[in-house]
């Protein structure tokens, strides 16, 4: 293991690592304190980038992006009460009660210093548990592929928010997509149209750039009239030694919030944002009245539990990605797609034949979270103008970069075609409230679960049973239904009782109002 | 621009039943297509197969969609009428603003059924607020945000109009123009008619396309276009 880090550590020390993790690291930080640029946004820009480097240091980029991106999404929550990025959005209330109170550096100080640890331990999470995962995963095949597959398709769509019928046409339609091109039996052409440059599929990194990026500059621009906001002020000074001192009385909250995160985020599907929500309301619910304890203060233990676990869950999220290829999140979906393109296949191959490619993984996930602190402090200090970088600038940067992405990837128009319809998609799906998240997992792993598909049927001549029968295949089956049944039954469940309690209280209210006439 | 834009909450039933019926259409196209590919060919699945199955799951959730809508719709107006019968008997001047609650119950399938916050602890869960928090007028603030670039009326859709038509302008005319003249085009376009001033809006223009140029062409090694600028 100590001359696996070793060859790891001399990838990672190399001088176009070290650059590539700063600039990425500059450009997560101010993609994700402007609100309404999410980590998928900005992974979506970057990718091209990571396109003409080496493997590691492409990683690299992503990884110290995302988690720079998660923090940097802290900062509109607390100056103008919008969450940066989905995974903010649990303590934003308070993040913003606390800067009208004038502690607004204090808040956002214990939310970097809780990233930081949150992100530490869920590194080491990662780095202890992929591989048992990975080793567990040697014994799969295309059978328990397939399932692993298809768990990771409905953790998608169970996850969209709001609808699943709406995540599973967002599915659909990425699997749709995914079958685009020569297909995986026969190399017979689909959904072609004629079109030879389409044999190759749709290029993922393309219909990212359209899905993520040019549909939410198109949203924007489209977007009503609104308010320009004040952005209060923020006291950088002095706010360090604050911080640490709110962490250390938090202590346990950093701890059950990094656990929260570590466990949730590991889980397919599941990401960053539950994982701050449910910690949140851990936090929130075990809180105890003490006394002198003022609403600040608990103010700030929530945002140290849901804080590090949102951190510590995007280091986690790369456990199910290292060990079965499957992607947890967007994020990593698009590093699955980069992965992919260098000629790694994430799985347990990465285990067995690419340990240095692995540990350089782990490595960069401890030094971007280190990283992190010094950046997020000289971030908090200029925040305030970072969050005047004027809109119409940025849109114009935005789509001059996608431009460029999507025709550097073939150097050819189709691409730049591909991400205009994909823009377009994007847009209407979003006006219609389907979720985006699936469409990019569909793309992802639809091919996966078709090939595993074909070759176990090919190699049973249609024994559908052995689908069925075989140990690790029952116990994925039973895992995917209880994903299937859980959620709209809690949904349901949930409707159900908010017009039944709306219901009572307006009787209530009748009966009593009844009992006063008559008194 | 902000979170609550994006939720699905603020899809109406109409909405709803145009998702269902193009997902219903696209099924019914993509099966037929399945199916002229082969299939199934002596006993082996072939590239028709995998299409065929997500068209029929596209006609399958789209049922359920406009299904689901028009159930919750209906759930809905009953709900209302029950509700508005209680509240009826109910004295109006009684506090609990009955009359916001029924507003919401008839207008909204929206917040009901699509839940803003599935997970069901909204930011009702958040500290609540205490007596000696400062309110929200009396906060020094230092700054303005620069977020405004939406519009009113038609100049939205023409502000739309003016993004998607400078990128099929740069696709026709950076063969023969060249990368970097087209791309100043582009964003100064964009820019400038997001209400940017002209100087502000050349001079992005300008500099995204020197900068984008000297990245790809130099750092990157990526042949741009070069149209009639050549020599670089």
């Amino acid at each position: 293991m100590i001359e696996n880090f070793e060859g790891a550590f001399q990838l990672v020390a190399d001088p176009t690592t070290v650059l590539v993790v700063v600039l990425a690291a500059l450009f997560g930080l101010v993609i994700g304190s402007l609100p309404g640029m999410t980590a998928t946004l900005a992974a979506a820009l970057l990718v091209p980038f990571t396109f003409f480097l080496d493997p590691v240091p492409a990683i690299a980029a992503i990884i110290t992006m995302s988690a720079m991106t998660i923090f940097a999404g802290d900062i509109p929550s607390a100056l103008l009460r919008i969450p940066g990025t989905p995974s903010s959005a649990a303590y934003t209330e308070d993040a913003y009660a606390l800067t009208r109170n004038g502690k607004g550096a204090v808040g956002l100080g214990v939310s970097l210093v809780a990233s930081v640890l949150g992100g530490l331990f869920g590194s080491v999470v990662l780095t202890f548990v992929s591989p048992i995962l990975g080793e567990f995963a040697l014994r799969f095949t295309s059978y328990e592929y397939f399932w692993v597959a298809v768990l990771g398709l409905t953790a998608a769509v169970i996850v969209s928010k709001g609808a699943q019928l709406k995540g599973g046409i967002a599915l659909m339609t990425g699997l749709l997509i995914s079958t685009v091109g020569l297909d995986v039996t026969l190399g017979h052409p689909r959904f072609t149209f004629g079109e030879e440059q389409l044999y190759r599929g749709v290029d993922f990194i393309a219909a990212m750039i359209g899905l993520f990026g040019l549909s939410e500059v198109l949203r924007a621009v489209t977007a009503k009239r609104g308010e320009s906001m004040p952005i209060p002020k923020v006291e950088g000074r002095g706010a360090l030694r604050d911080s640490l001192t709110a962490i250390w009385r938090n202590k346990g909250r950093v701890g059950s919030g990094s656990v929260i995160g570590g466990v949730v985020g590991a889980l397919p599907g599941a990401g960053a944002d539950i994982a701050a929500w449910i910690s949140y309301a851990f936090t929130r619910a075990t809180s105890r009245v003490r006394k002198g304890k003022t609403a600040d203060d608990s103010r700030v233990e929530a945002i140290a539990g849901a804080s590090s676990a949102n951190n510590a869950g995007i280091a986690s999220a790369y456990v199910p990605t290292l060990a079965f290829g499957i992607p947890g999140d967007t994020i990593t979906a698009i590093l699955i797609g980069v992965l992919l393109v260098k000629g790694i296949t994430p799985g347990p191959d990465l285990f067995l034949y690419q340990t240095d490619t692995l540990y350089a993984i782990y490595i960069i996930f401890i030094v971007a979270n280190l990283l992190l602190l010094p950046l997020g402090f000289l971030l908090i200090r200029v925040s305030g103008f970072v969050l005047r970088i004027p809109r119409s600038v940025l849109m114009g940067l935005i789509v001059a970069i996608s431009i460029c992405g999507a025709f550097a990837i073939n150097n050819g128009y189709l691409e730049v075609g591909l991400m205009v319809v994909f823009g377009v998609l994007g847009f209407l799906f979003e006006k219609g409230g389907i979720p985006l998240a699936p469409v990019v997992l569909g793309i992802v792993l639809g091919p996966i679960v078709e090939r595993n598909f074909m070759q176990s049927v090919i190699k049973t001549n249609w024994d559908l049973a052995q689908f069925f029968t075989r140990p690790i295949s029952a116990v994925l089956i039973v895992l995917v239904i209880l994903a299937i049944a859980s959620s709209p039954l809690m949904s349901w469940l949930g409707k159900r009782a908010e017009r039944t309690a709306a219901l009572k209280a307006a009787r209530n209210r009748a009966i009593n109002a009844d009992a006063g006439v008559a008194s | 621009m902000s979170a609550a834009d994006s939720s699905p909450a603020g899809v109406s039933i109409r909405g709803n039943l145009v998702i269902g019926i193009a997902s219903i259409v696209a099924g019914a196209v993509v099966i037929p297509y399945g199916a002229s590919m082969p299939y199934v060919r002596e006993g082996i699945p072939g590239p028709g197969l995998f299409p065929m199955i997500i068209g029929g799951m596209l006609i399958i959730l789209g049922a359920l969609v406009i299904l689901t809508a028009l159930m919750s719709a209906r759930r809905d107006r009953i709900h209302g009428q029950q509700l508005a019968a209680a509240e009826a008997q109910a004295p109006p001047g009684e506090p609990g603003a009955p009359s916001a609650e029924t507003d919401g119950a008839a207008t909204g399938t929206a917040a009901a059924t699509d839940g803003a916050d599935p997970r069901g602890d909204g930011p009702g869960a958040a500290v609540p607020a205490s007596a000696d928090d400062i309110t929200e007028e009396e906060v020094v603030t230092h700054a303005v945000m620069d977020t405004d670039i939406g519009s009113d009326g038609a100049r939205r859709w023409v502000n739309g109009a003016i993004l998607m038509g400078s990128i099929v302008f740069y696709v026709l005319c950076a063969p023969i123009l060249g990368f970097p003249v087209t791309m100043t085009v582009v964003v100064t376009a964009i820019v400038w008619s997001l209400r940017a001033r002209w100087w502000a809006a050349v001079l992005t223009g300008v500099l995204t396309a020197l900068g984008l140029w000297a990245m790809f062409e130099q750092g990157l090694m990526v042949q741009l276009p070069d149209g009639f600028i050549r020599g670089f």
